[in-house]
C-alpha cells in the first residue's frame, strides 16, 4: 500500500487521535447503510478520514430531488436513474485514499443483513426508513456490534449511539415502531440540507471516536436543529424490560417475514407487503395533503399520485406500486411515502 | 413554559419551541391543543396514551408519566423517531 502518511498529518497531529488512531482507522471495516443524504455524507467523512474497509448497501436510484443534500450525486447520476452504490463510488473513488469500498446495490433485510456485516467493527445508518433501523438494532445488540442511529426530517436530527451491553439501545427508547402511515418522513415534512450535515457530522464524529479512540463513557441521545440552531444532549437509561438489549429477543432479525414484494407480471406494478398490521389511512392521508396528487379515500383504499408513479395503499398495510418493475425501488418509494 | 416541539409537527406551529402552560404534563398538552388544534393527537393515541413514536423530557431527563407535576421554570420537549435519512 502507498504511504499515506503526509495526506493524513493534519488528524494525526490531532493529539487524541494520532498515528496510532489513523492506524486502527485504517484497519477497521465499516458497514454503511443507505448512501442517500446521510449515507452520503458518512461514506465521504469515513473515506477522506481514511477508514480501511467500507461496505456500502443502497437499493435505490438517484433522482433530481436527491441533488440538494446527497452529496456524493450529480445531475448526471439523476439523468441516467444511476444506482446510488454505483454513482456513489463513482464519486468516491475521485477522493482517492487508502479506503477499500465493498457495493451492494441491494434492499438490506433479515436475508442479507447477517453476511453483509460479517467481520464489521461498527454499523452505520444512513437509511431513510425506521424498518430497517429496527433491523440494524437487531443486529447490532445480537453480534454486539456498535451501530450509530441518525434520524432527520425538516430542520431537526437526532443521533444515538448504540453501544451493546453499555447502553441503552433504540428499543429502550422506541420500544415498538410506529404504525405505519403515522410518521411524516422528509417526503411528508421536507428536510433541510443542513440539518442532514449536522447529524451526519455528529455521527461520523462518534464513529471515529468509537473505531479508533478511547471508549466513551457515556451515551446520550443528541437532538439537532439547523433552522433554530441547538443541539441539545438528552438522558436516557437502558429499559430493564428492553425487547431486545434485555430479554435478547430479535424478531427484526431472525422472524421468518415472508417477502415483502412482489412482482405483478406485465402490469408494471409491485405488490409491497406492509410490515405491521393494520395502517392508519386517515393519518396518511393528512400527512400527504400538500404532497400527492389525487388523493382519494374510502374505506378500502387510499390511493395517491407521486413524480414516481402511482400508489394504492389498502388498510392491512398492502400497496401496489405502480409506474416499475424494479422490487428494491417499490420498497424505496413505500418506505418513503408511508413513513415505515 | 418553554415547550420543544418535534421536527416533524413544526406544521403545526411553525416553530420549534413555543410557549405553554399547565400543571401536569397531560394538562400542557390540553393547552398546546388550544393554541395548535390538532397538535395534541400527534403525540396522544385515542386512549390517551404517549404514541409509540413519541418520548417526553423535562429538563433533558426522560419521563414516563403524563400526570407527571411541572413547574415554571421547567423545559418540556418532545422527541419523535425520526426517519428520514
Amino acid at each position: 500500500m502507498p504511504d499515506f502518511t503526509r495526506r493524513f498529518e493534519r488528524q494525526t497531529r490531532f493529539a487524541p487521535l494520532g498515528k496510532q488512531g489513523q492506524a486502527r482507522l485504517c484497519d477497521s471495516r465499516v458497514l454503511l447503510v443507505g448512501c442517500g443524504a446521510l449515507g452520503g455524507a458518512l461514506a465521504q467523512s469515513l473515506v477522506r478520514s481514511g477508514v480501511g474497509e467500507l461496505v456500502l448497501v443502497d437499493r435505490d436510484l438517484v433522482e433530481e430531488s436527491n441533488l440538494p443534500r446527497q452529496v456524493l450525486f450529480e445531475e448526471r447520476h439523476a439523468r441516467e436513474s444511476t444506482p446510488k452504490v454505483q454513482a456513489a463510488a463513482e464519486t468516491l473513488a475521485r477522493i482517492g485514499g487508502p479506503t477499500a469500498l465493498e457495493l451492494h446495490a441491494t434492499h438490506l433485510d433479515e436475508s442479507n443483513a447477517e453476511e453483509l456485516s460479517e467481520d464489521c467493527d461498527l454499523v452505520l445508518d444512513g437509511t431513510d426508513n425506521l424498518a430497517t433501523r429496527y433491523l440494524l438494532n437487531d443486529l447490532a445488540v445480537q453480534s454486539s456490534t456498535p451501530w450509530i442511529y441518525g434520524g432527520v426530517v425538516g430542520s431537526g436530527g437526532l443521533v444515538l449511539a448504540v453501544l451493546p451491553g453499555k447502553g441503552p439501545c433504540l428499543r429502550c427508547l422506541f420500544p415498538e415502531p410506529a404504525p405505519q402511515g403515522s410518521l411524516e418522513t422528509c417526503e411528508t415534512a421536507g428536510v433541510l440540507q443542513p440539518a442532514v450535515a449536522l447529524v451526519a457530522a455528529l455521527q461520523a464524529g462518534l464513529a471515529l471516536r468509537l473505531l479508533a479512540g478511547p471508549p466513551l463513557e457515556k451515551t446520550q441521545l443528541f437532538e439537532l436543529d439547523a433552522w433554530e440552531p441547538r443541539t441539545r444532549a438528552l438522558t436516557i437509561e437502558r429499559d430493564p424490560n428492553c425487547p431486545c438489549c434485555s430479554k435478547r429477543d430479535f424478531p427484526f432479525l431472525n422472524d421468518a417475514q415472508p417477502h415483502r414484494a412482489v412482482r405483478l407480471c406485465g402490469r408494471n406494478t409491485v405488490q409491497v407487503r406492509g410490515a405491521r398490521g393494520e395502517t392508519d389511512l386517515a393519518g396518511l392521508e393528512r400527512s400527504l395533503a400538500g404532497v400527492a396528487r389525487s388523493l382519494q379515500r374510502n374505506e378500502l383504499l387510499l390511493r395517491f399520485e407521486v413524480d414516481e408513479g402511482r400508489i394504492t395503499v389498502f388498510p392491512d398495510g398492502r400497496a401496489l406500486v405502480e409506474g416499475t418493475e424494479d422490487v428494491g425501488r417499490a420498497l424505496a418509494l413505500y418506505d418513503r411515502y408511508l413513513g415505515r | 413554559m418553554k415547550v420543544r416541539i418535534p421536527s416533524p409537527l413544526v406544521s403545526y406551529t411553525h416553530k420549534r419551541e413555543v410557549d405553554a402552560e399547565g400543571r401536569t404534563l397531560g394538562e400542557l398538552l390540553g393547552d398546546l391543543d388550544q393554541r395548535y388544534p390538532g397538535l395534541r393527537f400527534r403525540m396522544i393515541d385515542e386512549q390517551g396514551a404517549l404514541r409509540p413514536h413519541m418520548r417526553m423530557f423535562v429538563n433533558g431527563e426522560q419521563v414516563r408519566e403524563l400526570s407527571i407535576q411541572l413547574r415554571s421554570s421547567d423545559e418540556v420537549q418532545f422527541i419523535q423517531a425520526l426517519s428520514g435519512g
